[in-house]
């Protein structure tokens, strides 16, 4: 019997969207049984089961090796999963679900602009109030990492379920610890991030988990899978510069390549065919300056929809931590 | 048979080798030493023993088999140990009980950032937040207050019993191990019991068929004296104390310290309320305006860092500290001379126990229970490995106070790990 490769996704709101929308852009939308089905698959690759969870259940999953891959927010990752690195790997953040997780105190403290500031008010809070610090939140290992590393220890954590940033101002908590994306909510409750408040710049990100069991066509899908996600992505993030070089000109590969991070399509050394790199789109601009500073006239731009290589990257870091 | 993480790197050829075979830095193996493997890690090394025939106990790599002589992973030994409290009730102990279940909060409060993480703690369906005893000082302590109540009388208690510390896997020491101990509350006479209670701790040792062993001492009080000698702030003298005390990163603080602090200019509104979110207007303005000050003020410089730096590091022998610390290009000042007189008469009477091999100075030790606030001691027998420390005991006169104390009461007292002593007693 084959032992299919299981992707768990969110099950609903803005995340599964990205999540079908990138699925779909890589040519290989996912299939949900029914709206409101719980199971789903790929037509394009076999040996493919897709798991709708919630977000954070799709942590625990990995955690425990019920699924090989998994789409959730970094934040989730780190705080379900105690020794995040041995037991799942990060393979690619993929640019949506951006989300800060912070410490946030009342604005009004001016006296407390850093966490320093923070390890002496809470040494001093309890000897001034008699009871310790609180600082609600949902995110109980990551907090309490953060506060260990910056050397607070006299506080206690008041689990919150949701409307974090009103703890403080209904007397539930002095501080949180929460997501943000703008601020906005923040500033509306007068709360504040210290300057070196912020624990995590969170995204989704796709991870593997290193405790499930990776059968051969687990493996075989994962591949696919990856080579269509990562060409996919190469192309959102990549642009290709075309050019010729003229006759009795020498390009300076060596200055470039220092400068910029340059892929080669097709033969670098035979200057007679037409060039072809590829480049971050940030560097796209700057590395044409480059080109024409050294002697190179014209250069075509184009993005494409996949650059797809052989060589599967992202495949060849999380088969290197499988057990052969 | 190989019972920890360390043993298992040390036969698969060391840190640098490891490094290759696993494709980590020597910092991630330095981790896995303290730390135990992670899962990745764990299936490669297991192959590797397997292959070279290297017989490992389960538990290092993380598999926990039904097998009853594993139990050991969590548990003690603990029938080998016999009551020995007879020892100490004649040296004039009473013997005092405590229950397993305590209330977590003393814990959370009074244990350093390390024994904090090996604390089982959990909450009760009430609601009421519980763990198991780490160790029996504390709650013997709270015995004596509920006691004693609002008495000053001292006494002199003693007890054994279990206590639990969560260790993890491959650290090679069980969770669940046999304390006893003796502690002098309220005494009078600091020098006097700081020496009997480091002899009797000997003692009972000896007793218990232990001759071969190290000793090393540290006093706390030695670094806060150097701090209050060198032209810091009360703030920064207060911050570095406590770093140290309770076994925090003194690093970071030192960092933190040489940066100037800056300074933002703002302001409270007028119509602020008298109470800000639990604290108060006034004090949130006085140490606003005390945080400018500071910023009028010069930062620590890189050579006051260095020189604090040093002194959390010395390590020397026991007999040597203030030649070392001399050595060392300290100025000694008024506080720590006074200071470093009181640790000489202490190390003078103590010097007839340090029997077979001479006692060390570690400016390091002690630091892992916060309530320790002088003289601490710990007895090693290093062919031990990972259980290697013994015994340990020391002076903690805040705890107390801390405990609900309405008086400064000083305290001191020594516990001895039994399956620890038996194992080492055991050995040729």
């Amino acid at each position: 019997m084959s032992q299919p490769l299981i992707i768990a996704v969110p099950s609903k709101g803005r995340l599964e969207e990205n999540v079908n929308r990138l699925f779909a852009e890589a040519d290989m939308p996912l299939r949900r049984d029914g709206a409101r089905g719980y199971q789903g698959y790929i037509r394009e690759i076999p040996n493919i089961e897709i798991s709708y969870l919630s977000a954070s259940e799709i942590a625990t999953r990995l955690k425990q090796g019920a699924v090989h891959f998994g789409v959730t927010g970094e934040d989730l990752l780190r705080e379900e999963i105690p020794d995040m690195e041995s037991a799942i790997m990060l393979l690619a953040p993929l640019g949506f679900g951006h989300a800060d997780v912070v410490v946030a105190i009342p604005d009004l403290w001016i006296d407390v602009t850093h966490m320093s500031d923070l390890a002496e008010v809470a040494g001093d809070f309890r000897q001034r109030h008699g009871q310790r610090l609180r600082v609600a939140t949902k995110y109980i290992h990551l907090t309490q990492d953060f506060f260990a590393r910056h050397g607070i220890t006299d506080y206690t954590i008041v689990r919150s379920f949701g409307a974090t940033e009103g703890a403080p101002s209904s007397g539930a908590a002095e501080a949180i610890v929460d997501i943000t994306s703008t601020g906005a909510t923040l500033d509306a409750n007068q709360l504040r991030v210290p300057d070196d408040g912020t624990i995590l710049k969170s995204q989704a990100n796709l991870a593997a988990s290193l405790t499930a069991t990776w059968s051969a066509e687990a493996r075989a899908a994962a591949r696919a899978v990856l080579h269509r996600l990562s060409a996919r992505m190469r192309a959102q993030t990549m642009t290709e510069l075309e050019f010729s070089i003229p006759g009795g000109i020498t390009l300076d590969w060596k200055q470039l390549a220092q400068d910029f991070s340059i892929d080669h399509l097709g033969e670098a050394n035979d200057t007679a065919l037409p060039q072809k790199l590829l480049v971050k789109n940030k560097d796209a601009t700057r590395v044409a300056a480059c080109l024409h500073q050294m002697g190179v006239s014209h250069i075509a731009s184009r993005g494409g929809t996949f650059f797809f290589t052989a060589r599967n990257e992202i495949y060849d870091r999380l088969a290197a931590r499988l057990p052969s | 048979m190989l019972v920890t993480s360390s043993e298992v790197i040390d036969a698969l050829g060391g840190t640098a080798a490891l490094t290759g075979l696993l494709g980590v830095g020597p910092s991630a193996i330095s981790n896995y030493r303290k730390n135990g493997f992670p899962a990745r890690a764990a299936l490669i090394l297991a192959r590797q023993c397997e292959q070279r025939g290297l017989a490992v106990a389960p538990d290092v790599f993380g598999v926990a088999l039904p097998n009853p002589d594993e139990k050991w992973r969590r548990q003690s030994a603990t029938g080998t140990t016999k009551d020995q409290l007879t020892a100490l009730i004649e040296a004039g102990f009473t013997p005092c009980e405590t229950t397993i279940l305590q209330p977590a909060d003393p814990f959370i409060d009074l244990l350093g950032e390390e024994m904090r993480r090996r604390l089982f703690s959990f909450t009760d369906p009430r609601g009421e937040s519980l763990c198991l005893r780490p160790d029996l000082t504390i709650p013997t302590a709270q015995a004596y207050l509920e006691t004693v109540g609002s008495a000053t009388s001292s006494q002199r208690l003693c007890y054994q019993g279990t206590a639990f510390r969560y260790q993890p896997r491959g650290a090679g020491k069980p969770e669940e191990f046999t304390q006893l101990g003796f502690e002098i509350l309220n005494g009078a006479e600091p020098l006097t019991e700081e020496i009997e209670v480091f002899c009797l701790t000997i003692d009972l040792l000896t007793d218990l068929g232990v001759t071969e062993f190290e000793v090393f001492v540290n006093d706390l009080a030695l670094f806060e004296a150097a701090l209050n000698d060198l032209e810091l702030t009360p703030r920064q003298v207060a911050r570095l104390n406590r770093a140290y005390a309770h076994g925090g990163s003194l690093e970071t603080t030192l960092k933190a310290l040489q940066k100037t602090p800056e300074s933002k200019a703002r302001s409270l509104p007028a119509d602020a309320p008298a109470v800000i979110i639990g604290r108060d207007r006034d004090e949130i303005l006085a140490r606003f305006e005390d945080k400018e000050n500071a910023a009028q003020a010069t930062p620590l410089t890189a050579d006051m860092a260095d020189t604090i730096h040093n002194l959390s590091k010395v390590s020397c022998s026991a007999m040597a500290l203030e030649q070392t610390l001399k050595r060392q290009g300290l100025v000694i000042g008024d506080a720590l001379a006074a200071q470093l007189a009181q640790y000489e008469k202490r190390m003078t009477a103590l010097q007839q126990k340090f029997t077979s091999r001479p006692a060390n100075f570690a400016a390091n030790r002690g630091r892992k229970l916060a309530y320790y606030t002088g003289f601490v001691f710990e007895i090693i027998v290093p062919s031990l490995g990972p259980r290697q420390t013994i015994a340990s005991g020391g002076r903690y006169d805040a705890l107390l106070s801390a405990l609900g104390a309405t008086k400064p009461m000083p305290a001191i007292g020594a516990a001895l790990a039994l399956e620890r002593v038996t194992e080492a007693g055991a050995k040729p």
